[in-house]
C-alpha cells in the first residue's frame, strides 16, 4: 500500500474531530440528568457519530502506514530494509541511565 | 448503556407529595390510635389548625462533657524547623568540604564530607519529628519533604558546581539545536523523533531570554523528584487514606529512587505526566470496585461469603451503570480535559511511557475502576497517530530498535554483564540489583496486606503492567530502569505493609526510622556511585563551548569517551563521529579507533581518565600517555590542556608546501 503524504492532513483532521465528537459526548453525559434505564436521543447520536468517526480515523491510519507497519511486525522485515530510503544510523533511542550498573556506556544513552 | 440519575431517590417529588398529605401530631390523643393521624384532604382544602408549641420545660442543664485537652505538642512544635534549617545551613559547608578530586570507585559517598551525612540525618530527623509529633501540621511537613529531597537527591547538585551527567548536557544540546533553527535536525539521534520535551524547553529557554540552560540542568532533579513526591503523596492518600502513611510512601519513593532518570530528560517529564494521570483516574475519578447494591464483585469480599454464579455475576457486572464520582459535572469535565491533555502531551514526548500508563488505565478500565473510559481511547489514538504519522520516518527506518533482542538479552546485558570495575563499583553495582528487589519483595508483602484488608488485587497489577516493557529489547539496564514505572505503586504498598507492621508491634517504629536512615544513605551511595566518571566541571563546559565555537561547521568533534559536558551544543554543526565496528568509542582502543576515525578535533577530559581506571582497569594517566603519543606522532596538536582536560586539533595544513 503506497502511503501518500498529502493525505496526513486528513489524518489530523479526523482526529481532531474525534476529540471535538468524544468531548461533546462527555459534556452531554455528564451535564444531562437521564433516568436509569434510558439513554438519551443526543447521547445515542452522539456515540454513534464516535464510532462512525473512529471507523473513518482507522481506516485513514491503516491506508497511511498502519498497514506496512503490522506487516513489518508480522514478518519481521525492517521497511528500511524493504526498498524504502533508508537514514543513516543513529544512537540509541533509549532514555539514558547515569544510575544503571554500566552508566556511560550507551552512546548517547 | 443506560444513563444514571444522580440525585437520591425521591428527590424532586418530595414538595409535591408533602403538599398532598399532611401528618399532625396531636398531643394528648391516645397514643395507641392517635399517635398520628393521617389526614388526606376529600374535597375542599383542609382546615387550618393551629398548634401550640411545644416548648422543652426548663430542668437542670445536663452534666457538660469534659473539654477533651489537646495532646501537649511540647518540643515537637520547634523540633522539626530546628532540625530542617539545620540541615539546610549544613549543606553550604557540605559543598565546601567535598573533595570531587578524590573521586574513585565508590563515588560520592566516599568523598562526603560530615557535614552532608549531617545535613541527610538532619533531614531525616526532621521528617521523623513532625510525623511523631501529636498535631501534624501539613505545611512543615511539606518542607521536611523538600529539605530531605535537596539533602539526597539533591545533594550532587549542591555539592558540585554544574549539572552532572553527559545525557543531561546532550539533551541540552537537542533543546539548543532546536532553538537555534526552530527545526528538528534529522538524522542525528532516534531520540529526536520524539521532540517534545526538546521543543518545550527551546520555547521556555527563548521565552525567558536565556543563552543556556546550565542552571536548570544543576537543579533540575531535585525540582523534578519534589514533584514526583507530590504525585506519590496524593495517590497514597487515596489508596491508604490515613495522614502519616501517604507522607510515609513518598519518602519511601525518594529513598527507593535509585535509578535516575530524574534528570534533564524526557522520562523525567512523562513521569510527572504518568503520576497526574494515575492521580486522577486512582482519586477524584475512582468508582468502588461494587454496584451500589452491594453486589459482590470478583473475588468475593469476604472467604464465607457465598459465590454468585459466574455467569450472574458477569451479568450483573455488565447491566450495573458504573458509580459516578461526587463531583459537579463541570469539575468532572475539566478532570476529563486535563488528563485528555496529559496523555496527549506523554505521545511526542518519549517512547516507553506512553504505553506504560495505558498498560494501566486498561487494566483499571476492565475491572471498572475509574469513570470516564473513553479516555483509554483518546490515549490510544494519540499514540497511534503519533507514531504512524509523525513519527514515520522512526518505524520506516529503525524498526529494529522496537524488535530488538528480547526480554532475556535485555535481562542479561542489564544485570550480568555490568558487574565490571574496581571493587567500589562492583559493589555499588550489587547494590543497584539488589534495591530493585528490595522494592519488589516489599510491594509483594504490601500487596498481600492491602488483599487482606481490600481484598484488591488491582493495585499490584498496576505495579506488573509496565514491567511487560522489559520484553520491547532495548537492550542495557531497561529491566531495572522499567522499576521506575512500577515504583509508585510499588512504594504505596510497601507502606501499606510497613504500617501494618507499626500497628501490630509499635516498636517497629524505631526500627523503620533507623531504616530510613540506612536507605537514605544507600540512595546517596547507589546514586552517586559513577561520580568519579560523570562529574562536569564549570571548566570542562566552558572548554568545550569553545571548542565548538572555533571550530568550523562540518568538523568533527569527537570526545575520546562520550563523557563530559561534549553533546552541550553544535548537534547540527558538528558530526560527533562514525560508527565505526569494534570503536563504540575512541577510548575502546584509542591508537587503531582514532586511526580509523580520525576526527578533526579529540575532547579529552578528566572523567575520561576516571573511567579507564575504575571501570575499565587501564592504568593511571593513561590519557596523559595517550596524548603525548598522538602529538609526538605528528597527527594532533596540543590547543588546550589542564590536567586532564585537553583539546587536540589536527595540524594546520602546510600551504606552503605545496608552493
Amino acid at each position: 500500500m503506497v502511503i501518500d503524504p498529502a493525505l496526513d492532513i486528513w489524518v489530523w483532521a479526523t482526529a481532531a474531530l474525534l476529540l471535538v465528537v468524544m468531548g461533546a459526548r462527555a459534556w452531554v453525559v455528564e451535564t444531562g440528568r437521564g433516568q436509569l434505564g434510558r439513554t438519551p436521543a443526543t447521547v445515542r447520536v452522539l456515540t454513534g457519530s464516535t464510532v462512525a468517526v473512529l471507523a473513518v480515523l482507522a481506516g485513514l491510519l491503516v491506508m497511511q502506514g498502519g498497514a506496512q507497519l503490522t506487516e513489518a511486525l508480522l514478518t519481521g522485515t525492517d521497511p528500511a530494509t524493504a526498498g524504502e530510503q533508508g537514514d543513516p544510523a543513529v544512537g540509541d533511542p533509549g532514555p539514558g541511565d547515569p544510575a544503571a550498573p554500566d552508566g556511560p556506556a550507551t552512546p548517547g544513552g | 448503556m443506560r444513563s444514571t440519575d444522580i440525585r437520591s431517590p425521591g428527590e424532586g417529588k418530595r414538595a409535591d407529595t408533602e403538599s398532598a398529605t399532611t401528618y399532625l401530631r396531636t398531643a394528648g390523643a391516645d397514643p395507641e390510635t392517635s399517635a398520628t393521624t393521617y389526614l388526606r384532604p376529600a374535597g375542599g382544602d383542609p382546615e387550618t389548625t393551629a398548634l401550640p408549641v411545644q416548648r422543652p420545660l426548663p430542668g437542670p442543664p445536663p452534666p457538660a462533657a469534659p473539654p477533651v485537652e489537646p495532646r501537649p505538642v511540647g518540643m515537637f512544635r520547634w523540633l522539626s524547623p530546628l532540625l530542617a534549617l539545620l540541615a539546610v545551613a549544613l549543606l553550604p559547608l557540605a559543598a565546601a568540604t567535598t573533595d570531587l578530586d578524590a573521586l574513585d570507585g565508590w563515588g560520592l559517598a566516599r568523598v562526603l564530607g560530615p557535614a552532608a551525612w549531617a545535613a541527610l540525618l538532619c533531614a531525616v530527623a526532621a521528617c521523623l519529628a513532625e510525623l511523631w509529633s501529636p498535631q501534624r501540621r501539613i505545611p512543615m511537613l511539606s518542607a521536611a519533604t523538600g529539605v530531605l529531597i535537596l539533602c539526597s537527591t539533591g545533594l550532587p547538585s549542591v555539592v558540585e558546581p554544574t549539572a552532572r551527567f553527559t545525557t543531561a548536557w546532550l539533551i541540552a544540546g537537542f533543546t539548543d539545536s532546536i532553538a537555534g533553527t526552530g527545526q528538528v535536525p534529522d538524522g542525528v539521534d532516534a531520540r529526536f523523533y520524539w521532540p517534545a520535551f526538546f521543543a518545550q524547553w527551546a520555547f521556555f529557554r527563548d521565552a525567558g531570554g536565556a543563552v543556556d540552560l546550565d542552571t536548570v540542568l544543576r537543579w533540575f532533579p531535585p525540582v523534578v523528584v519534589t514533584v514526583w513526591a507530590i504525585g506519590i503523596y496524593a495517590l497514597a492518600r487515596s489508596m491508604l487514606g490515613g495522614t502519616r502513611a501517604p507522607w510515609a510512601a513518598a519518602w519511601l519513593f525518594v529513598g527507593l529512587n535509585w535509578i535516575e532518570q530524574d534528570y534533564f530528560s524526557p522520562q523525567a517529564t512523562g513521569i510527572v505526566l504518568m503520576l497526574t494521570v494515575l492521580t486522577f483516574v486512582l482519586g477524584p475519578l475512582a468508582t468502588r470496585r461494587t454496584d451500589a447494591a452491594g453486589v459482590p464483585g470478583w473475588p468475593a469480599p469476604h472467604a464465607d461469603a457465598p459465590r454468585l454464579p459466574l455467569l450472574r455475576r458477569w451479568l450483573v457486572s455488565a447491566m450495573t451503570p458504573p458509580n459516578r464520582p461526587t463531583l459537579p459535572p463541570r469539575q468532572l469535565l475539566l478532570i476529563y480535559f486535563c488528563v485528555a491533555l496529559c496523555l496527549m502531551a506523554i505521545a511526542p514526548a518519549h517512547q516507553l511511557t506512553p504505553f506504560a500508563i495505558l498498560g494501566q488505565l486498561v487494566l483499571l478500565a476492565v475491572v471498572g475502576r475509574f469513570r470516564g473510559r473513553g479516555l483509554v481511547l483518546v490515549g490510544f489514538v494519540a499514540v497511534a497517530v503519533f507514531i504512524l504519522i509523525a513519527g514515520r520516518d522512526f518505524w520506516q527506518n529503525q524498526l529494529s530498535l522496537l524488535t530488538g533482542d528480547g526480554s532475556s538479552g535485555a535481562l542479561e546485558a542489564g544485570v550480568g554483564d555490568r558487574l565490571t570495575g574496581d571493587s567500589g563499583q562492583v559493589a555499588v553495582k550489587l547494590l543497584r540489583i539488589a534495591v530493585p528487589g528490595l522494592t519488589y519483595l516489599l510491594g509483594i508483602a504490601g500487596a498481600w496486606v492491602y488483599w487482606r484488608r481490600r481484598r484488591d488485587l488491582v493495585p499490584i497489577g498496576l505495579a506488573v503492567v509496565p514491567m511487560g516493557f522489559a520484553a520491547q529489547g532495548y537492550g542495557g539496564e531497561v529491566f531495572l530502569r522499567i522499576v521506575l514505572y512500577g515504583l509508585p505503586i510499588l512504594v504505596i504498598l510497601g507502606t501499606d505493609f510497613l504500617r501494618a507492621v507499626v500497628r501490630r508491634r509499635r516498636w517497629t517504629e524505631i526500627v523503620l526510622a533507623v531504616g530510613m536512615v540506612v536507605i537514605f544513605g544507600s540512595v546517596v551511595l547507589i546514586r552517586g556511585g559513577n561520580e568519579a566518571y560523570q562529574v562536569v566541571t564549570a571548566e570542562e563546559v566552558q572548554v568545550t563551548r569553545q571548542v565548538y565555537a572555533e571550530t568550523p561547521p562540518g568538523q568533527e568533534i569527537v570526545p575520546l569517551s562520550n563523557l563530559g559536558p561534549t553533546g552541550l551544543t553544535g548537534i547540527n554543526t558538528h558530526s560527533r563521529g562514525t560508527i565505526i565496528e569494534g570503536c563504540t568509542q575512541l577510548a575502546d582502543d584509542p591508537i587503531p579507533c582514532i586511526d580509523e576515525e580520525y576526527p578533526d578535533v579529540i575532547l579529552t577530559y578528566k572523567s575520561v581518565e576516571a573511567e579507564g581506571v575504575v571501570l575499565k582497569g587501564y592504568r593511571p594517566g593513561w590519557t596523559l600517555d595517550l596524548i603525548q603519543e598522538l602529538v609526538a606522532s605528528g597527527r594532533y596538536v596540543l590547543t588546550y590542556q589542564d590536567g586532564y582536560t585537553a583539546v587536540l586539533k589536527k595540524p594546520a595544513p602546510d600551504l606552503g608546501a605545496g608552493s
